[in-house]
């Protein structure tokens, strides 16, 4: 079992895209529609906070044309996984529970 | 921050990461489809070389029908459990599968065919959605 530092991260404690960091870290890629539905925002308020998190090089954003509309998707990268699982820990940590970062 | 925000912060996480793993869920009758294609694969070695091309062909274009199916009902995409909890499942397909193809090729008798066909479809239609459930299991023990 790895260890993962705690570290509190401003940009992904913002509740929505604290949300879509969950969703991420929880399979490879998600739909933008499923983003949507769990945040429980419009969709440009999505693609905003979409945006945050892909300026700071934690979400990759692809597009794939699918019943003559495109379908957009979201990854979280490496370091989005990193940084998340850190500020994960860093809850934890807070609430007093062990830092298990595997789950 | 304090700790009741952070609680906060904890359980916003867990509902997300429930609402994603619901909505990983493979659509009712995906996987007797995908049976289906590859029982069509399988009596397709057993019939005439007519027949058969006929037969190959019906089990690829389900296999892409149960692919595009899969994509518009479900809103993720993950590796497959393969190798944790639950994912004898997806291995005793995939022998069932491989197994039927490679005895109805040997024998290359229509009834032999049919019947490894119709096994794969059983086998599939009950251990895929085993399997997919495995999936959801490991994908909502992710932290």
């Amino acid at each position: 079992m790895s260890v993962v530092e705690p570290e509190f991260n401003e940009v992904i404690h913002a509740p929505n895209r604290l949300k879509i960091c969950a969703v991420l870290n929880t399979v490879e890629q998600a739909e933008f529609a499923l983003l949507r539905e769990v945040t429980e925002v419009s969709e440009s308020a999505l693609s905003k906070q979409v945006k945050v998190l892909e300026d700071e090089g934690y979400v990759v954003i692809t597009k794939r044309p699918r019943d003559g509309r495109v379908r957009t998707w979201a990854t979280l990268s490496p370091d989005g996984r990193r940084a998340y699982r850190r500020h994960v820990s860093a809850l934890k940590e807070m609430v007093g529970e062990m830092a298990d970062p595997s789950g | 921050m304090n700790v009741n925000e952070a609680k906060g912060a904890l359980d916003s996480i867990s509902e997300a990461r429930n609402a994603t793993v619901a909505a990983s869920k493979a659509p009712p009758g995906y996987y007797s489809l995908l049976g289906l294609a590859i029982a069509m694969v399988i009596v397709s070695f057993s019939v005439s070389k007519g027949l058969s091309w006929a037969f190959l062909a019906a089990g690829a274009v389900l296999v892409v029908v149960a692919i595009l199916w899969y994509e518009r009902s479900v809103k993720t995409w993950s590796w497959g459990n393969l190798l944790g909890k639950g994912s004898g499942w997806f291995w005793l397909m995939t022998v069932v599968g491989l197994g039927s193809i490679v005895s109805s090729v040997i024998v290359r008798e229509p009834w032999f065919g049919i019947a490894a066909g119709l096994v794969t479809v059983a086998v599939w239609s009950v251990v895929g959605p085993l399997w997919d459930r495995a999936y959801r299991a490991q994908l909502g023990a992710k932290e």
